[in-house]
């Protein structure tokens, strides 16, 4: 299995939420800010490639969109009344698979997970059964940062929305690493750490190998 | 080939499949209101019990798997759900005024690997109402390759206010019942309901012999029927069979007015040569979102086993845009191959193929 790109995207927030659809090659009218973060990502991971038509998506993300989940919230608990019809779409986790599918004109599998050990290895079959496979792993903030602070018991504050784009074979030579020895560890043990943020300080950095030990997941990566 | 080994299901028509089906079979059918609207509820339940429900069908469709402690620890476990915490989440605004409690998916899986015992690989998938029957789909595929051996898919779907509310503010719920691909009908009525699948090598009678999950771009809320056509071609083809060996479609069949278009015309292309009996399965326990993909498996699974394939209820009018009739009279269950369909928002679609071996 081959990483052909990746796209490692981390915003420090200190006051306010970025505006990102202003980056954005495709702007789509109702996309909220977590759309707009996955969008970011994956398009600087993609670039100007074509995708195959069949390519899987991949999207991991444990708290998905927040903000407008508080919005919705806020309509029916506290105003009383019923959500926009398009906000209460946007927490559809499918929503946002919907928009990169759009994006890149593809017609494959697409997924939403809750992280990113979850993903690796389903994209690993797909790609054993021939598959172009983008995981992307996003993270929103809640654009009130007191309550994020509050909810996530962090002073650092980082927005974040991380890709690779596999691939079975290395026909052209143009991957940049190759994944080897892929297995699961019979281990559901969360205490762990997970690494995937290592994982793409790696695919960043000079270094030529990693080894990746996430939670139940283990594999080796070669420059 | 994948079996499906044990199954459990809690739905408005009873805590188990077979008390489900028994009362399907009466049509003895219970939606209450709910904040005003028709909803199919899981009698005496509270949103505190989240956990305790899901361990309920889990432990169920493990005994009834007849599966060994080693085997328990091995196991994969695969989540589909739309609303995943909101439940708890909803509970929290309205007792504190908290607005986001927690939304962190993985600790419903952690959880239930816990409480069952399972250390191999989990997973949740967030797809709407495709979420379950795409965890049926991952967790085949993942066998298939060797990298598991056996997988517990779980569809968990439980009331929350914000997927009520949000289909009433698309104007989709109806306010009589549910009348898949009749010219009257005006949408959906919503429900809870959870279900549970051992997937593994141990002979059963039903086994999971295709599936295939695409994205349709065309409309982020109603599919067109070409890509509906494809996804059930693709899952035909992965199965590795011919549209005319399909015994039963076990259609989407939302009621809503669009859905229902699509999904007859793509049926009526995909099936030119002859329509399979078409069971639409919502009008039973209400459309369970994110679970309906293990729920409708289960209930018909439960049915084929009881000797039946039950009957569609609520359809008076033929709407001669679908140009489909649902099947209108229980008919005995055959052997052979049957064809599940599930379309979310956001274009996800998914076809399941499964294979009823008759003892």
């Amino acid at each position: 299995m081959y990483i052909y790109a990746f796209s490692n995207i981390i915003e420090r927030v200190e006051e306010s939420l970025s505006d990102k659809k202003s980056k954005l090659t495709q702007k789509f009218n109702r996309s909220d800010n977590f759309i707009n973060l996955t969008l970011l990502g994956v398009q600087q991971c993609v670039q100007k490639r074509v995708l195959p038509k069949q390519t899987s998506v991949y999207i991991a993300s444990n708290n998905g969109n927040m903000n407008t989940t508080i919005k919705v919230f806020d309509s029916i608990f506290i105003q009383k009344k019923l959500p926009m019809p398009f906000n209460f779409l946007n927490t559809v986790n499918s929503i946002k698979l919907f928009y990169v599918a759009k994006n890149f004109d593809l017609e494959g599998k697409t997924l939403f997970v809750d992280r990113f050990e979850s993903a690796l290895p389903q994209a690993f079959v797909d790609v054993k059964n021939g598959k172009t496979v983008l995981i992307g792993v996003v993270t929103e903030v809640i654009s009130d940062l007191e309550l994020h602070r509050e909810r996530f018991g962090t002073e650092e504050i980082i927005e974040s929305s991380r890709w690779i784009l596999l691939s079975a074979t290395n026909k052209d030579k143009k991957a940049i690493a190759k994944i080897e020895n892929f297995s699961l560890e019979c281990s559901s043990d969360s205490s762990k750490p997970h690494n995937e943020e290592s994982f793409f300080s790696f695919l960043e950095s000079d270094e030529l190998s990693f080894a990746f030990r996430g939670d139940g997941v283990s594999f080796g990566v070669m420059k | 080939m994948i079996y499906i080994e044990g199954y459990a299901l809690i739905t408005s028509l009873g805590k188990s499949a077979k008390t489900s089906v028994s009362a399907l079979r009466k049509e003895n059918i219970k939606p209450i209101f709910m904040d005003g609207t028709k909803y199919y509820k899981i009698s005496d339940t509270k949103p505190l019990e989240y956990y305790d429900q899901i361990e309920q069908v889990t432990k169920s469709a493990i005994t009834h798997a007849n599966i060994n402690p080693k085997e328990i620890e091995n196991m994969a476990l695969f989540i589909g759900t739309s609303s995943a915490k909101l439940p708890l989440n909803e509970y929290c605004a309205q007792e504190s005024g908290e607005l986001l409690k927690d939304l962190y998916m993985s600790e419903v899986s952690e959880i239930i690997a816990k409480k069952l015992g399972i250390k191999g690989f989990r997973t949740i998938i967030s797809t709407a109402c495709t979420s379950s029957a795409n965890a049926l789909i991952q967790a085949k595929e993942m066998i298939d390759s060797g990298l598991i051996k056996k997988a517990l898919v779980v569809g968990v779907e439980l009331y929350n206010q914000l997927t009520l509310k949000g289909f009433d503010s698309f104007m989709l719920l109806t306010k009589t019942e549910m009348k898949p691909f009749d010219r009257d009908r005006d949408g959906i009525v919503l429900g809870e309901a959870l279900s549970a699948v051992v997937l593994g090598h141990n002979p059963s009678q039903f086994s999971l012999v295709g599936g295939a999950v695409t994205v349709d771009t065309f409309s982020i809320t109603a599919p067109h029927h070409n890509n509906l056509k494809k996804v059930m071609s693709q899952a035909l083809k992965n199965a590795n069979i011919q549209p005319r060996e399909i015994e039963l479609i076990k259609a989407h069949a939302t009621a809503s007015i669009q859905n229902d278009i699509s999904e007859a015309k793509a049926i009526n292309l995909l099936f030119s040569e002859k329509i399979p009996p078409i069971l639409p399965l919502k009008p039973y326990i209400g459309h369970t979102m994110g679970a309906c993909g293990t729920n409708e498996l289960v209930l018909l699974l439960e049915s084929l086993k009881e000797g039946f394939i039950p009957k569609a209820i609520h359809f008076k009018n033929r709407d001669e845009e679908c140009a489909l009739t649902p099947n209108l009279e229980e008919l005995e269950a055959k052997k052979g191959y049957y064809l599940l369909n599930y379309f979310g928002f956001g274009g996800n679609n998914s076809s399941l193929v499964i294979h009823y071996k008759r003892v």
